[in-house]
C-alpha cells in the first residue's frame, strides 16, 4: 500500500529525510516515531503528493507520489500537526466544503458530515464559527475532514496532540476499527504508549535517517534488551551509543 | 522593555525586507525604489501646484494645503479604526504580549507605534505636500524639521482618536455584536467621508476654480480651522510667513492635542482594554440553529457552478461577509461607483461635448470593476495563507482553484459593472446601440479583470501575510495594474473599431477618426482600424493567457515552506 525507495529530500544544505527505504502493507497501522526535527513531517508531506522529492520515489495505492499526485491525493487522508482551518466557516460548512472537493454527492454527503460530527460529539458546536472552537475541537474537526471520504491510506501527524483522554481513546479506537477494514494507517506521534499499544510496526527516524523498523519485539531483540520498553528503545536509538549496532542489525533482517 | 519590543520589531521588519530568496528581496527593493520615486514626484508636483496658487492668489496656499491634509488624515483616521481593531483585538502576537511581564503602558506604546505605522502612506504623502508647500513658499530651514514632527504628532493623535474609537465600540456593544457592528461603521464612515472627500476634491481641483471662487475657498479654510490637521496647516504657514505668535499658538495646539488624545487613548485603554479584550474573544458566534438545519442550504447562485468551482465559491462567499477585513476592502468599488453616476450623470452631463457620453461612460465605468478585481481577486490565492497546505492537499489542481476562484467574484463584478454602466447610460441618454455597447464592453471587461486579477495575484502570493492586503507582493499588484489597464484600453479600441464600421456616421466615431488621424497620422482605413483594434485586442487576451499560465505553474509548483 505504501512503497518507499530512498526517498530523499534536502532543503539546501539540510538534508531533511536520507534514503528512506520502508514498505506498509494494507490495513497496517504503522508508528512513525522520531525527536524533534528528525524529518518525519517531510517524510508525510512526500508521501501526501504536497512535497516534491529531491531523490527516490514513493508509491501509496499504487500511485507515484510525484507523477500521479492528484490520484495520490484522491486516495488519501491527511491531517497535519497543526490543522489548518478556515475560521471564518462553521465546522458543518467546513466539512461540506471538503466533502464537495472530494465530490461526495448529496445526500451521502449530509449522512456521512452528520455522522463524523456526531461520532466526534462536535454535533452541538457544528453550526459555530471554527474561530469559536477550542484547540481539541479543531483537531476533532480536521480528523472528521480527513475522514469523510472514507480514504484507504491516513497519514496523520501527531494526531492524538491537543485531545483530552476520551477524545484520544475515541481517535485509537477508530483507527483500530479502520485498520480492521482494511485502511492503511501511517501515524507520527510523540507518545510512544499511544505507539506501544496501537501499532503493529514502528519506524524509527533519526536526522533523517530511518534507523529501525520492526515491531516492538523485534526492536527488543535488535538492541538486545527483551525487556526494555518502547521508550529505552527509542531513546537508545536516537541518541544512545548502540545506535549503529541496532540499525546494523535490523537492515541486516 | 519598549526598546525590546521595538527592537524585535526592527528585527521582523529587516528580516522581511532583506532575508529569503532574491526572488522575494528584489521586488521589495524595487518597491521601496518605487515608492522614494513616487515621493519625490510628489513633492515636486506640490511644489509646483503651490508655486502656481502662490502666484495667482497667495491667500489660497494656506487653505489648499489644509484641505489636503484633512481629506488625507480623514482618510487615515478611518483606515486606523480597522487597522486597530486587527492590531488590538485580532492578532495574534497580543496573546504572546499580554502572556509576558510587559507593562500595560509598554503594550499600549508598541500598538500606537504599529498603528501609527500602518497608516505611514497617509503620512508620507502629507509630508510630501508639506515640503511641497514649504519649497514653493521658501520656508527657513527649521520648517522641516518641525514639519516632520507635526506630521508624526498628527498621525499619533489620529491612532489615539481611532484606538478611542474602537476601544468604545467594543465596551460598549455587547461583545457578539461588536465586530460586525464596528465593521460596518468603519464602513460606512469611511464610505461616506471618501465619497465626501471625493467630491471636495474634484471641485476644489481646477486652480481657476480658486481663483474665480475666493470666498468659497475663504469659507472653506474658516470652516476647517476646527480640524486638528488645520492646526498643522496654519502652523507651516505661520513658519513660512515667520508670524511667530501665531506658529507658537498653533504648534502648541498641535503638541497638546496629540498629548491629549494620547493620554486620553491610553487613559481608556489602561482601564477598560483587557476586560474588552476577554469579553472580544469570549463570544460565540452562531450561524444558524444547531443541529437543526442538517442539510447544507446551497446559495441559490452556486447551483450555476460546476464542482469543484461550487465549493470554492461557497466556502470564498462565506468568509467574504463574515471578515470585517474583506469587507472594508469593498468599500473602494462600491463607493467609485456611486461617485461616477454622480459625477458623470448629474455634473458633467450638460458639458460633455457631442459623441462623448458613450467614451465617458465606456472610459469610467471599467474602473469600478477594475477596484473590485483588484481588492477581491488579486489576493484571492494568497488570502487563502497556511490554508494554502489544506487545498493543495486536496484532489484539486492549480488551474481548478484558481478557475473557481476566479469564477466565485465574477458575477459579482459583472453585477456591478452592469448596474453602473446601466444607470450611467441611462442618466446620459446613450442612444440604445451605444448603451447596448458599452453594457456588452465593461460586462465582458469586468469578467476577463476577474481572470486577470486572480491569474496576476497566482504569480505573487504572500501566503504568510497576516491581512489579505498584504498577500500579494509587489511583482502580483504591479502586473495586475498592467493586466487591467491593458484590457482596459484593448476593449477601448476594439469597440472603436467596431463603432467605425457599424456607424461611421455617428458622432462619437467623429471622435475615433479624429484621434486616429491627429495622434497615430495614419490613412481612415476601416480594415486598417478594425484589424488594429482586433489585433490590439488578442495581444490583451494573450498576456491574461500568459499571466495564467505563470500564476497556474507557479501555484502547481507550490510547496509546504515556499
Amino acid at each position: 500500500m505504501i512503497r518507499i525507495q530512498g526517498l530523499t529530500k534536502s532543503f539546501g544544505d539540510l538534508l531533511a529525510v536520507n534514503d528512506l527505504q520502508l514498505e506498509v502493507p494494507a490495513g497496517e497501522l504503522f508508528g512513525f516515531l522520531g525527536p524533534n526535527g528528525a524529518g518525519k513531517t517531510t517524510t508525510i508531506r512526500m508521501l501526501a503528493g504536497l512535497l516534491q522529492p529531491t531523490a527516490g520515489d514513493a508509491w501509496v495505492n499504487g500511485f507515484h507520489v510525484v507523477h500521479n499526485a492528484m490520484d495520490v491525493k484522491r486516495s488519501i487522508g491527511y491531517l497535519p500537526e497543526n490543522p489548518f482551518l478556515y475560521d471564518k466557516l462553521t465546522g458543518r460548512e467546513f466539512l461540506h466544503f471538503i466533502a464537495g472537493l472530494r465530490r461526495i454527492p448529496e445526500p451521502a454527503r449530509t449522512h456521512q458530515v452528520d455522522r463524523l460530527l456526531e461520532l466526534f460529539g462536535l454535533m452541538e458546536r457544528a453550526d459555530d464559527l471554527i474561530e469559536s472552537y477550542s484547540q481539541g475541537m479543531r483537531k476533532k474537526l480536521a480528523l472528521c475532514s480527513v475522514l469523510v471520504h472514507r480514504p484507504k491510506v491516513l497519514f496523520l501527524d501527531e494526531p492524538t496532540n491537543s485531545l483530552d483522554p476520551r477524545s484520544a481513546r475515541l481517535v485509537k479506537d477508530i483507527l483500530r476499527e479502520l485498520c480492521r477494514q482494511g485502511t492503511t494507517v501511517f501515524m507520527s506521534t510523540h507518545i510512544l504508549e499511544i505507539a506501544e499499544q496501537m501499532c503493529e510496526r514502528v519506524g524509527i527516524i533519526h536526522q533523517g535517517r530511518l534507523v529501525a523498523v520492526g515491531s516492538l519485539e523485534e526492536l527488543r531483540a535488535g538492541g538486545g534488551r527483551a525487556d526494555a520498553s518502547l521508550e529505552e528503545l527509542f531513546i537508545s536509538l536516537t541518541g544512545g551509543p548502540e545506535v549503529a549496532e541496532i540499525a546494523a542489525y535490523l537492515r541486516e533482517g | 522593555m519598549l526598546a525590546l519590543l521595538f527592537q524585535s520589531k526592527f528585527a521582523i521588519w529587516k528580516n522581511t525586507l532583506f532575508r529569503g530568496s532574491m526572488r522575494r528581496v528584489i521586488p521589495r527593493l524595487v518597491w521601496y525604489g518605487l515608492s522614494i520615486y513616487l515621493f519625490v514626484m510628489v513633492v515636486r508636483g506640490t511644489q509646483e501646484l503651490f508655486s502656481l496658487v502662490l502666484a495667482f492668489f497667495p491667500a489660497g496656499a494656506g487653505t489648499l494645503l489644509n484641505t489636503f491634509f484633512a481629506g488625507l488624515f480623514t482618510i487615515a483616521l478611518f483606515w486606523g479604526i480597522g487597522t486597530n481593531l486587527n492590531q488590538l483585538f485580532l492578532r495574534s502576537d497580543m496573546e504572546l504580549l499580554l502572556s509576558l511581564p510587559i507593562a500595560r503602558r509598554d503594550i499600549f506604546l508598541l500598538k500606537l507605534a504599529e498603528a501609527t505605522w500602518s497608516i505611514l502612506i497617509g503620512g508620507l504623502l502629507g509630508l510630501a505636500a508639506g515640503i511641497g508647500f514649504g519649497w514653493a513658499s521658501g520656508a527657513p530651514w527649521f520648517y522641516y524639521p518641525w514639519l516632520l514632527t507635526a506630521i508624526l504628532l498628527v498621525m499619533a493623535m489620529l491612532v489615539s482618536l481611532s484606538m478611542l474609537l474602537i476601544m468604545l465600540i467594543v465596551r460598549v456593544l455587547p461583545a457578539k455584536r461588536a465586530r460586525d457592528l464596528s465593521a460596518v461603521l468603519f464602513t460606512l464612515t469611511f464610505g461616506v467621508l471618501w465619497f465626501a472627500w471625493m467630491i471636495l476634491t474634484q471641485r476644489a481641483e481646477p486652480i481657476a476654480y480658486f481663483v474665480e471662487h475666493t470666498d468659497s475657498l475663504a469659507r472653506l479654510g474658516h470652516s476647517l480651522r476646527w480640524l486638528p490637521t488645520s492646526w498643522l496647516a496654519l502652523s507651516l504657514e505661520a513658519l513660512c510667513s515667520q508670524q511667530w505668535g501665531a506658529f507658537v499658538f498653533s504648534a502648541t495646539a498641535v503638541l497638546a492635542g496629540a498629548l491629549l488624545l494620547i493620554g486620553l487613548a491610553y487613559r481608556v485603554y489602561d482601564v477598560t482594554f483587557y476586560r474588552s479584550r476577554a469579553a472580544f474573544h469570549e463570544m460565540r458566534p452562531t450561524i444558524g440553529h444547531p443541529a437543526v438545519t442538517r442539510r447544507q442550504r446551497l446559495p441559490l447562485l452556486a447551483r450555476l457552478y460546476p464542482r469543484p468551482a461550487r465549493e470554492i465559491a461557497v466556502k470564498d462567499w462565506a468568509i467574504l461577509r463574515r471578515d470585517p477585513r474583506w469587507l472594508s476592502s469593498l468599500i473602494m468599488p462600491l463607493i467609485m461607483g456611486a461617485f461616477y453616476i454622480y459625477w458623470l450623470g448629474f455634473q458633467q452631463r450638460a458639458s460633455l461635448p457631442l459623441g462623448a457620453e458613450f467614451w465617458a461612460a465606456t472610459l469610467l465605468c471599467p474602473f469600478v470593476a477594475w477596484f473590485f478585481a483588484l481588492a477581491v481577486n488579486v489576493p484571492a490565492i494568497g488570502a487563502e495563507g497556511k490554508n494554502i497546505e489544506l487545498v493543495r492537499s486536496l484532489p484539486l489542481s492549480a488551474g481548478a482553484l484558481m478557475a473557481a476562484k476566479a469564477a466565485a467574484t465574477a458575477p459579482f463584478l459583472l453585477a456591478i459593472s452592469v448596474v453602473v454602466t446601466a444607470v450611467l447610460g441611462a442618466l446620459l441618454a446613450l442612444p440604445a446601440p451605444w448603451f447596448w455597447l458599452a453594457l456588452v464592453q465593461n460586462s465582458v471587461l469586468s469578467l476577463l479583470f476577474a481572470f486577470a486579477g486572480t491569474a496576476a495575484g497566482s504569480i505573487d502570493p504572500q501566503f504568510l501575510a497576516d491581512h489579505p492586503r498584504r498577500s500579494v507582493g509587489v511583482t502580483g499588484t504591479y502586473l495586475s495594474l498592467f493586466l487591467f489597464a491593458f484590457l482596459a484600453a484593448a476593449q477601448l479600441v476594439l469597440s472603436a473599431g467596431l463603432m467605425i464600421l457599424l456607424a461611421p456616421d455617428d458622432p462619437a466615431s467623429g471622435l475615433v477618426m479624429t484621434l486616429w488621424q491627429t495622434a497615430l497620422r495614419l490613412p481612415p482605413l476601416v480594415p486598417l482600424m478594425l484589424g488594429a483594434a482586433v489585433a490590439t485586442y488578442l495581444i490583451a487576451l494573450g498576456a491574461v493567457a500568459a499571466a495564467w499560465e505563470l500564476g497556474r505553474r507557479r501555484l502547481e509548483r507550490w510547496q509546504p515552506g515556499d
